[in-house]
Protein backbone atom coordinates (compact mmCIF):
# COMPACT_ATOMS: atom_id res chain seq x y z
CA UNK A 1 0.00 0.00 0.00
CA UNK A 2 1.29 3.35 -0.77
CA UNK A 3 2.64 5.23 2.41
CA UNK A 4 0.48 8.31 3.71
CA UNK A 5 1.58 12.20 2.67
CA UNK A 6 2.25 14.52 5.43
CA UNK A 7 2.71 18.31 4.56
CA UNK A 8 4.68 19.94 7.32
CA UNK A 9 4.69 23.43 6.91
CA UNK A 10 7.09 25.29 9.74
CA UNK A 11 9.71 28.33 8.64
CA UNK A 12 12.27 27.25 11.40
CA UNK A 13 14.72 25.15 9.85
CA UNK A 14 15.82 23.51 12.57
CA UNK A 15 12.22 22.19 13.77
CA UNK A 16 11.24 21.73 9.93
CA UNK A 17 14.51 18.93 9.93
CA UNK A 18 13.81 17.49 13.25
CA UNK A 19 9.77 16.45 11.81
CA UNK A 20 11.20 15.84 8.33
CA UNK A 21 13.45 13.17 10.20
CA UNK A 22 11.20 12.08 12.34
CA UNK A 23 8.16 11.70 9.76
CA UNK A 24 9.77 10.53 6.70
CA UNK A 25 10.62 6.65 8.14
CA UNK A 26 7.09 6.04 8.11
CA UNK A 27 5.61 8.42 5.91
CA UNK A 28 6.07 10.28 2.67
CA UNK A 29 6.71 13.79 4.05
CA UNK A 30 6.33 17.31 1.66
CA UNK A 31 7.99 20.52 3.38
CA UNK A 32 6.89 23.67 2.95
CA UNK A 33 8.84 26.95 4.82
CA UNK A 34 5.57 29.22 5.10
CA UNK A 35 1.62 29.14 4.24
CA UNK A 36 1.56 29.97 0.76
CA UNK A 37 3.77 27.22 -0.31
CA UNK A 38 2.06 25.14 2.11
CA UNK A 39 -1.22 25.90 0.33
CA UNK A 40 0.11 25.74 -3.20
CA UNK A 41 1.95 21.88 -2.10
CA UNK A 42 -1.29 21.18 -0.20
CA UNK A 43 -3.52 21.07 -3.99
CA UNK A 44 -0.59 19.81 -5.62
CA UNK A 45 0.12 17.08 -3.46
CA UNK A 46 -3.82 16.48 -1.73
CA UNK A 47 -1.48 14.92 1.49
CA UNK A 48 -3.09 12.98 4.51
CA UNK A 49 -2.36 15.32 6.83
CA UNK A 50 -0.96 18.60 7.54
CA UNK A 51 1.04 19.88 10.25
CA UNK A 52 1.63 23.08 10.43
CA UNK A 53 3.10 26.28 12.51
CA UNK A 54 1.15 29.73 13.59
CA UNK A 55 3.50 32.18 13.94
CA UNK A 56 5.22 32.40 9.66
CA UNK A 57 5.94 35.18 7.59
CA UNK A 58 3.45 35.49 4.35
CA UNK A 59 0.58 33.70 5.26
CA UNK A 60 0.21 31.99 9.05
CA UNK A 61 -0.88 29.15 10.51
CA UNK A 62 -4.39 30.37 10.75
CA UNK A 63 -5.27 31.59 7.79
CA UNK A 64 -3.40 27.93 6.17
CA UNK A 65 -5.99 26.31 7.79
CA UNK A 66 -8.64 28.90 7.06
CA UNK A 67 -7.92 28.22 3.14
CA UNK A 68 -7.59 24.93 3.73
CA UNK A 69 -11.33 24.58 5.07
CA UNK A 70 -12.93 26.64 2.19
CA UNK A 71 -11.21 24.29 -0.61
CA UNK A 72 -13.71 21.46 -0.77
CA UNK A 73 -10.42 19.03 -2.17
CA UNK A 74 -8.96 19.77 1.02
CA UNK A 75 -10.94 20.80 3.75
CA UNK A 76 -11.52 17.23 5.37
CA UNK A 77 -7.39 16.53 5.46
CA UNK A 78 -6.57 16.29 9.10
CA UNK A 79 -4.45 19.68 10.54
CA UNK A 80 -2.10 19.65 13.45
CA UNK A 81 -1.24 22.70 14.70
CA UNK A 82 2.19 23.23 16.47
CA UNK A 83 2.32 26.25 18.93
CA UNK A 84 4.69 28.03 20.88
CA UNK A 85 4.02 28.21 24.72
CA UNK A 86 4.50 31.78 24.28
CA UNK A 87 1.39 31.96 22.67
CA UNK A 88 -1.25 33.48 24.98
CA UNK A 89 -3.93 30.94 26.07
CA UNK A 90 -7.40 32.32 25.26
CA UNK A 91 -6.12 33.29 21.70
CA UNK A 92 -4.88 30.21 20.92
CA UNK A 93 -8.65 28.42 21.94
CA UNK A 94 -10.39 30.66 19.97
CA UNK A 95 -8.35 29.74 16.82
CA UNK A 96 -7.44 26.24 17.57
CA UNK A 97 -11.41 25.86 16.40
CA UNK A 98 -11.41 23.81 13.05
CA UNK A 99 -7.60 22.10 13.83
CA UNK A 100 -8.17 18.40 14.59
CA UNK A 101 -5.10 18.56 17.57
CA UNK A 102 -1.92 20.96 18.45
CA UNK A 103 1.24 20.24 20.10
CA UNK A 104 3.06 22.59 22.20
CA UNK A 105 6.40 22.85 21.08
CA UNK A 106 9.13 21.37 22.21
CA UNK A 107 7.32 18.23 21.74
CA UNK A 108 8.34 14.51 21.94
CA UNK A 109 8.70 13.00 18.55
CA UNK A 110 6.89 10.00 19.85
CA UNK A 111 3.60 11.91 21.03
CA UNK A 112 3.80 13.75 17.34
CA UNK A 113 4.03 10.15 16.08
CA UNK A 114 0.99 8.88 17.73
CA UNK A 115 -1.43 12.18 16.99
CA UNK A 116 -0.32 11.85 13.56
CA UNK A 117 -1.49 7.95 12.91
CA UNK A 118 -4.27 8.43 15.20
CA UNK A 119 -5.72 11.35 13.10
CA UNK A 120 -5.03 9.57 10.14
CA UNK A 121 -6.67 6.17 10.98
CA UNK A 122 -9.70 8.26 12.03
CA UNK A 123 -9.91 9.68 8.87
CA UNK A 124 -9.38 6.61 7.00
CA UNK A 125 -12.24 5.15 8.75
CA UNK A 126 -15.20 7.87 8.37
CA UNK A 127 -14.15 7.94 4.54
CA UNK A 128 -14.77 4.04 4.18
CA UNK A 129 -17.61 4.35 6.41
CA UNK A 130 -19.52 6.52 4.80
CA UNK A 131 -18.94 5.52 1.69
CA UNK A 132 -19.40 1.68 2.47
CA UNK A 133 -22.54 2.88 4.20
CA UNK A 134 -23.45 5.15 0.35
CA UNK A 135 -23.06 2.55 -2.68
CA UNK A 136 -24.20 -0.17 -0.03
CA UNK A 137 -27.56 1.93 0.46
CA UNK A 138 -27.62 3.26 -3.53
CA UNK A 139 -26.73 0.53 -5.61
CA UNK A 140 -29.91 -1.33 -3.99
CA UNK A 141 -31.83 1.13 -5.59
CA UNK A 142 -30.56 0.37 -9.17
CA UNK A 143 -32.28 -3.14 -9.59
CA UNK A 144 -35.72 -3.91 -8.80
CA UNK A 145 -36.22 -4.89 -5.47
CA UNK A 146 -38.84 -7.39 -6.76
CA UNK A 147 -39.18 -8.62 -10.43
CA UNK A 148 -42.95 -8.50 -11.46
CA UNK A 149 -44.17 -11.75 -12.07
CA UNK A 150 -45.23 -11.68 -15.44
CA UNK A 151 -47.67 -14.49 -16.50
CA UNK A 152 -45.20 -17.33 -18.57
CA UNK A 153 -42.46 -15.55 -18.13
CA UNK A 154 -38.92 -15.88 -16.14
CA UNK A 155 -36.60 -13.48 -15.13
CA UNK A 156 -33.37 -13.38 -13.62
CA UNK A 157 -31.36 -9.16 -12.95
CA UNK A 158 -28.85 -8.68 -11.53
CA UNK A 159 -25.82 -6.09 -11.16
CA UNK A 160 -22.58 -7.06 -9.02
CA UNK A 161 -20.97 -3.51 -8.14
CA UNK A 162 -17.22 -3.03 -8.88
CA UNK A 163 -14.60 -1.80 -6.18
CA UNK A 164 -14.60 1.42 -7.71
CA UNK A 165 -18.46 1.34 -8.53
CA UNK A 166 -19.98 2.27 -11.98
CA UNK A 167 -23.29 3.73 -12.89
CA UNK A 168 -25.35 0.72 -13.83
CA UNK A 169 -29.15 0.01 -13.85
CA UNK A 170 -32.03 -2.30 -14.36
CA UNK A 171 -35.69 -1.19 -14.28
CA UNK A 172 -38.94 -2.67 -14.92
CA UNK A 173 -42.02 -0.30 -15.44
CA UNK A 174 -45.08 -2.46 -15.23
CA UNK A 175 -47.58 -0.88 -17.97
CA UNK A 176 -50.33 -3.43 -17.17
CA UNK A 177 -50.20 -7.41 -16.85
CA UNK A 178 -49.39 -7.72 -20.08
CA UNK A 179 -46.85 -4.72 -20.78
CA UNK A 180 -43.99 -4.01 -19.63
CA UNK A 181 -41.44 -1.42 -20.63
CA UNK A 182 -37.16 -2.92 -19.20
CA UNK A 183 -34.12 -0.08 -19.32
CA UNK A 184 -30.99 -1.97 -18.38
CA UNK A 185 -28.06 0.55 -18.95
CA UNK A 186 -24.57 2.14 -17.94
CA UNK A 187 -23.67 5.57 -17.32
CA UNK A 188 -20.55 6.44 -18.88
CA UNK A 189 -17.80 7.18 -15.92
CA UNK A 190 -17.51 5.88 -12.32
CA UNK A 191 -18.11 6.37 -9.05
CA UNK A 192 -20.87 8.84 -6.91
CA UNK A 193 -21.68 10.86 -9.99
CA UNK A 194 -22.30 7.97 -12.01
CA UNK A 195 -24.64 6.50 -9.74
CA UNK A 196 -25.97 9.97 -9.13
CA UNK A 197 -27.00 10.06 -12.84
CA UNK A 198 -28.13 6.28 -13.02
CA UNK A 199 -30.77 7.15 -10.26
CA UNK A 200 -31.56 10.36 -12.18
CA UNK A 201 -32.41 8.75 -15.87
CA UNK A 202 -34.39 5.49 -14.40
CA UNK A 203 -36.39 8.55 -13.02
CA UNK A 204 -36.62 10.64 -16.33
CA UNK A 205 -37.39 7.11 -17.53
CA UNK A 206 -40.80 6.53 -15.57
CA UNK A 207 -41.50 10.03 -16.00
CA UNK A 208 -41.58 9.70 -19.48
CA UNK A 209 -43.16 6.21 -19.75
CA UNK A 210 -46.42 7.48 -17.46
CA UNK A 211 -46.62 10.76 -19.23
CA UNK A 212 -47.32 8.99 -22.06
CA UNK A 213 -49.81 6.68 -20.43
CA UNK A 214 -51.67 9.62 -18.69
CA UNK A 215 -51.95 10.79 -22.02
CA UNK A 216 -53.20 7.66 -23.65
CA UNK A 217 -50.28 7.76 -26.02
CA UNK A 218 -48.78 4.57 -27.39
CA UNK A 219 -45.21 4.81 -27.09
CA UNK A 220 -42.54 2.62 -28.96
CA UNK A 221 -38.59 2.30 -27.63
CA UNK A 222 -37.65 4.68 -30.84
CA UNK A 223 -39.93 7.29 -29.98
CA UNK A 224 -38.95 6.93 -25.66
CA UNK A 225 -35.11 6.96 -27.07
CA UNK A 226 -36.00 10.06 -29.43
CA UNK A 227 -37.00 12.17 -26.65
CA UNK A 228 -34.32 11.23 -24.30
CA UNK A 229 -31.37 11.68 -26.84
CA UNK A 230 -32.84 15.00 -28.05
CA UNK A 231 -33.21 15.98 -24.08
CA UNK A 232 -29.75 14.73 -23.68
CA UNK A 233 -28.27 17.01 -26.83
CA UNK A 234 -29.85 20.34 -25.50
CA UNK A 235 -29.24 20.28 -21.88
CA UNK A 236 -25.54 21.46 -21.88
CA UNK A 237 -25.43 20.22 -17.86
CA UNK A 238 -25.46 16.53 -19.32
CA UNK A 239 -22.67 17.70 -21.61
CA UNK A 240 -20.34 15.73 -20.08
CA UNK A 241 -22.52 12.66 -18.96
CA UNK A 242 -23.37 9.98 -21.48
CA UNK A 243 -25.82 6.92 -20.76
CA UNK A 244 -26.25 3.85 -23.17
CA UNK A 245 -28.97 1.53 -22.87
CA UNK A 246 -31.05 -1.28 -24.04
CA UNK A 247 -34.54 -0.18 -24.01
CA UNK A 248 -37.84 -3.22 -24.67
CA UNK A 249 -41.21 -3.13 -24.66
CA UNK A 250 -42.46 -6.62 -24.09
CA UNK A 251 -46.30 -7.40 -24.49
CA UNK A 252 -46.28 -10.35 -22.37
CA UNK A 253 -49.91 -12.32 -24.43
CA UNK A 254 -48.65 -11.63 -27.85
CA UNK A 255 -44.81 -12.18 -26.70
CA UNK A 256 -43.93 -9.36 -29.20
CA UNK A 257 -40.88 -7.86 -28.03
CA UNK A 258 -39.62 -4.86 -29.71
CA UNK A 259 -36.35 -2.98 -28.77
CA UNK A 260 -34.59 -0.28 -29.68
CA UNK A 261 -30.11 -0.34 -28.26
CA UNK A 262 -28.81 2.86 -27.45
CA UNK A 263 -25.13 2.44 -27.90
CA UNK A 264 -25.48 -0.43 -25.25
CA UNK A 265 -23.98 -4.00 -25.98
CA UNK A 266 -25.72 -5.61 -28.28
CA UNK A 267 -28.60 -7.73 -27.12
CA UNK A 268 -27.98 -11.86 -27.40
CA UNK A 269 -31.24 -14.17 -28.19
CA UNK A 270 -30.84 -17.12 -27.78
CA UNK A 271 -32.93 -19.50 -29.74
CA UNK A 272 -33.72 -22.59 -28.17
CA UNK A 273 -35.01 -24.59 -31.14
CA UNK A 274 -32.43 -24.06 -34.07
CA UNK A 275 -29.69 -23.52 -31.39
CA UNK A 276 -28.42 -20.30 -32.44
CA UNK A 277 -27.31 -17.04 -31.00
CA UNK A 278 -28.60 -14.07 -32.55
CA UNK A 279 -27.28 -10.03 -31.93
CA UNK A 280 -29.55 -7.82 -31.50
CA UNK A 281 -28.34 -4.27 -32.79
CA UNK A 282 -31.25 -2.61 -33.84
CA UNK A 283 -31.04 1.02 -32.13
CA UNK A 284 -27.97 3.51 -32.83
CA UNK A 285 -25.27 4.64 -31.32
CA UNK A 286 -25.16 6.78 -27.79
CA UNK A 287 -28.53 9.37 -26.87
CA UNK A 288 -26.93 13.02 -27.30
CA UNK A 289 -24.19 12.33 -29.39
CA UNK A 290 -25.86 9.90 -32.37
CA UNK A 291 -26.78 11.56 -35.36
CA UNK A 292 -28.00 8.82 -37.26
CA UNK A 293 -31.77 7.65 -37.04
CA UNK A 294 -32.73 4.77 -34.43
CA UNK A 295 -34.34 2.03 -35.48
CA UNK A 296 -36.16 -0.89 -33.59
CA UNK A 297 -37.08 -4.38 -33.90
CA UNK A 298 -39.84 -6.94 -33.14
CA UNK A 299 -39.18 -10.34 -32.17
CA UNK A 300 -41.70 -12.62 -31.77
CA UNK A 301 -41.04 -14.84 -29.20
CA UNK A 302 -41.13 -18.84 -28.80
CA UNK A 303 -40.96 -20.60 -25.90
CA UNK A 304 -37.71 -21.13 -24.58
CA UNK A 305 -36.24 -18.03 -26.16
CA UNK A 306 -34.15 -16.05 -24.20
CA UNK A 307 -32.77 -12.60 -24.14
CA UNK A 308 -29.92 -11.94 -22.39
CA UNK A 309 -28.35 -8.31 -21.86
CA UNK A 310 -24.41 -7.85 -20.06
CA UNK A 311 -22.94 -4.34 -19.62
CA UNK A 312 -19.37 -4.01 -20.88
CA UNK A 313 -18.38 -4.90 -17.20
CA UNK A 314 -18.98 -8.44 -18.75
CA UNK A 315 -17.29 -8.18 -21.65
CA UNK A 316 -14.43 -6.45 -20.07
CA UNK A 317 -13.73 -8.40 -16.82
CA UNK A 318 -10.49 -8.92 -16.80
CA UNK A 319 -8.02 -11.09 -15.13
CA UNK A 320 -4.54 -11.19 -13.25
CA UNK A 321 -2.77 -10.74 -16.41
CA UNK A 322 -5.02 -8.01 -17.88
CA UNK A 323 -6.57 -10.45 -20.49
CA UNK A 324 -10.30 -9.76 -21.38
CA UNK A 325 -13.52 -11.61 -21.44
CA UNK A 326 -14.22 -10.73 -24.50
CA UNK A 327 -17.94 -11.40 -26.66
CA UNK A 328 -16.56 -14.55 -28.09
CA UNK A 329 -16.13 -16.31 -25.28
CA UNK A 330 -19.02 -14.97 -23.86
CA UNK A 331 -21.53 -15.68 -26.80
CA UNK A 332 -19.62 -19.53 -27.04
CA UNK A 333 -20.29 -20.27 -23.66
CA UNK A 334 -24.17 -18.35 -24.03
CA UNK A 335 -24.31 -21.01 -27.38
CA UNK A 336 -24.06 -24.01 -25.22
CA UNK A 337 -26.66 -23.50 -22.58
CA UNK A 338 -29.66 -22.42 -24.49
CA UNK A 339 -32.00 -25.11 -22.63
CA UNK A 340 -31.20 -23.36 -19.25
CA UNK A 341 -33.38 -21.54 -17.08
CA UNK A 342 -33.27 -17.80 -16.76
CA UNK A 343 -31.82 -18.27 -13.19
CA UNK A 344 -29.39 -20.56 -13.67
CA UNK A 345 -28.09 -19.00 -17.23
CA UNK A 346 -27.64 -15.84 -14.59
CA UNK A 347 -25.73 -17.58 -12.30
CA UNK A 348 -24.01 -19.32 -14.82
CA UNK A 349 -22.57 -16.00 -16.66
CA UNK A 350 -21.82 -14.82 -13.13
CA UNK A 351 -19.64 -17.74 -12.87
CA UNK A 352 -18.11 -17.29 -15.56
CA UNK A 353 -17.07 -13.50 -14.51
CA UNK A 354 -16.02 -15.41 -11.41
CA UNK A 355 -13.65 -18.24 -12.57
CA UNK A 356 -12.34 -15.19 -15.47
CA UNK A 357 -11.34 -12.80 -12.79
CA UNK A 358 -10.68 -14.42 -9.75
CA UNK A 359 -8.91 -12.44 -7.56
CA UNK A 360 -8.38 -9.46 -10.27
CA UNK A 361 -10.05 -6.37 -8.54
CA UNK A 362 -12.99 -5.48 -11.06
CA UNK A 363 -13.54 -1.39 -12.20
CA UNK A 364 -16.98 -1.82 -13.15
CA UNK A 365 -20.24 -3.14 -12.13
CA UNK A 366 -20.99 -6.42 -13.73
CA UNK A 367 -24.66 -6.37 -14.88
CA UNK A 368 -26.38 -9.27 -15.86
CA UNK A 369 -30.39 -9.36 -17.86
CA UNK A 370 -31.89 -12.71 -18.46
CA UNK A 371 -35.73 -12.69 -19.75
CA UNK A 372 -37.12 -16.34 -21.11
CA UNK A 373 -40.26 -16.88 -22.54
CA UNK A 374 -41.37 -20.15 -20.58
CA UNK B 1 -1.02 5.32 -20.54
CA UNK B 2 1.10 8.37 -22.36
CA UNK B 3 -0.60 11.38 -24.12
CA UNK B 4 1.50 13.27 -26.34
CA UNK B 5 0.11 16.82 -27.41
CA UNK B 6 1.28 18.73 -30.32
CA UNK B 7 -0.28 22.06 -32.30
CA UNK B 8 0.26 22.81 -35.17
CA UNK B 9 -1.17 24.50 -38.15
CA UNK B 10 -4.50 25.26 -36.01
CA UNK B 11 -4.35 21.13 -35.99
CA UNK B 12 -4.28 20.46 -32.00
CA UNK B 13 -2.60 16.30 -32.06
CA UNK B 14 -3.22 13.83 -28.90
CA UNK B 15 -1.30 10.74 -29.53
CA UNK B 16 -2.47 8.16 -27.51
CA UNK B 17 -0.56 4.99 -26.12
CA UNK B 18 -1.38 2.33 -23.39
CA UNK B 19 -4.32 1.63 -22.12
CA UNK B 20 -7.34 4.25 -21.36
CA UNK B 21 -9.29 3.71 -18.28
CA UNK B 22 -11.41 4.85 -15.21
CA UNK B 23 -7.95 4.74 -13.44
CA UNK B 24 -5.83 7.40 -15.13
CA UNK B 25 -9.06 8.79 -17.38
CA UNK B 26 -8.46 12.05 -15.21
CA UNK B 27 -4.85 12.29 -16.75
CA UNK B 28 -6.44 13.08 -20.20
CA UNK B 29 -8.85 16.11 -18.85
CA UNK B 30 -5.83 18.52 -18.76
CA UNK B 31 -5.28 18.00 -21.91
CA UNK B 32 -8.81 17.83 -22.96
CA UNK B 33 -9.25 21.34 -21.44
CA UNK B 34 -6.42 22.84 -23.53
CA UNK B 35 -8.05 21.96 -26.65
CA UNK B 36 -11.03 23.26 -25.71
CA UNK B 37 -9.65 26.45 -24.42
CA UNK B 38 -7.49 26.72 -27.91
CA UNK B 39 -8.43 28.07 -31.11
CA UNK B 40 -7.47 24.86 -33.43
CA UNK B 41 -9.53 24.14 -35.87
CA UNK B 42 -9.18 20.76 -35.94
CA UNK B 43 -8.37 17.99 -32.72
CA UNK B 44 -6.42 15.01 -34.12
CA UNK B 45 -6.90 12.02 -32.29
CA UNK B 46 -4.18 9.69 -32.86
CA UNK B 47 -5.41 6.35 -31.86
CA UNK B 48 -2.97 4.18 -33.53
CA UNK B 49 -1.25 3.22 -30.15
CA UNK B 50 -4.15 2.64 -28.04
CA UNK B 51 -4.49 -0.65 -26.86
CA UNK B 52 -7.37 -0.74 -24.42
CA UNK B 53 -10.43 1.85 -23.64
CA UNK B 54 -12.92 1.38 -21.61
CA UNK B 55 -16.28 3.39 -20.87
CA UNK B 56 -14.54 5.98 -18.81
CA UNK B 57 -12.03 6.91 -21.40
CA UNK B 58 -15.27 6.82 -24.09
CA UNK B 59 -16.58 9.29 -22.14
CA UNK B 60 -13.95 11.42 -22.19
CA UNK B 61 -13.73 11.29 -26.05
CA UNK B 62 -17.31 11.89 -26.55
CA UNK B 63 -17.23 14.33 -24.61
CA UNK B 64 -14.58 16.54 -26.18
CA UNK B 65 -16.53 15.48 -29.55
CA UNK B 66 -19.69 16.97 -28.39
CA UNK B 67 -17.92 20.02 -26.62
CA UNK B 68 -16.19 20.43 -29.91
CA UNK B 69 -19.28 20.73 -32.01
CA UNK B 70 -21.04 22.85 -30.32
CA UNK B 71 -18.06 25.35 -30.71
CA UNK B 72 -18.08 24.35 -34.38
CA UNK B 73 -15.15 22.73 -34.24
CA UNK B 74 -14.12 19.23 -35.69
CA UNK B 75 -12.48 16.20 -34.17
CA UNK B 76 -11.20 13.49 -36.12
CA UNK B 77 -10.16 9.83 -35.49
CA UNK B 78 -6.71 8.90 -36.86
CA UNK B 79 -6.44 5.10 -37.06
CA UNK B 80 -8.35 2.74 -35.12
CA UNK B 81 -7.08 -0.56 -33.99
CA UNK B 82 -7.54 -3.87 -32.74
CA UNK B 83 -10.18 -3.81 -29.76
CA UNK B 84 -11.02 -0.35 -29.89
CA UNK B 85 -11.85 -0.71 -32.90
CA UNK B 86 -14.21 -3.45 -31.94
CA UNK B 87 -15.14 -1.39 -29.54
CA UNK B 88 -15.86 1.91 -31.32
CA UNK B 89 -17.86 -0.02 -33.65
CA UNK B 90 -20.08 -1.84 -30.85
CA UNK B 91 -20.80 1.58 -29.91
CA UNK B 92 -21.41 2.67 -33.14
CA UNK B 93 -19.29 5.72 -32.16
CA UNK B 94 -17.52 5.22 -35.85
CA UNK B 95 -20.86 6.41 -37.51
CA UNK B 96 -21.06 9.68 -35.32
CA UNK B 97 -17.69 10.91 -35.99
CA UNK B 98 -14.95 10.40 -39.18
CA UNK B 99 -11.93 7.95 -38.87
CA UNK B 100 -9.09 8.19 -40.78
CA UNK B 101 -6.47 5.67 -42.11
CA UNK B 102 -4.42 7.95 -43.99
CA UNK B 103 -3.03 10.96 -42.14
CA UNK B 104 -2.68 13.32 -45.22
CA UNK B 105 -6.74 13.01 -45.67
CA UNK B 106 -7.19 13.82 -42.00
CA UNK B 107 -5.28 17.01 -42.60
CA UNK B 108 -7.54 18.01 -45.61
CA UNK B 109 -9.87 20.53 -44.52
Amino acid sequence: MARDKILVVEDDPTIRTILDVSLRKLFNVTLAEDGEEGLEKARLESPDLIISDVMMPKMDGFRLKEAIRVEPALHLVPFIFLTSKSDEQDRLEGLMTGADDYLVKPFHVDVLLKRVRMLIDRSRVYREDSLAVFSKEVNSIFVPDELPAIEGYDLFCKIKPATMGGGDFIDIVRIDDDHYTVLQGDVMGKGVKAKFFAYAFTGYFRGLIHAALSFQVDFSPTQLVNRFSAMVDSDPFLQDIFITFFLFNLNAQDAKLTYCNAGYMPGLLLNRHTNKLVELTAGGGIPGFYRGKYDEETLELASGDTLVLCSDGVYEAKNVDGTMLGGDQLKDFLSQREHSSADRLGDAIQGLVDDHTRRALQYDDISIGVFQKQ
Amino acid sequence: MSVESQIQDQVHVLKFRGTLNAQNVEDVKPHIEQILGGDCRIALLDLENLEEIDSSGIGAIVSLLKRMRTQKRDVRIFRLRGTVKKLFELLRIDKSLEVYEDLGKALLV
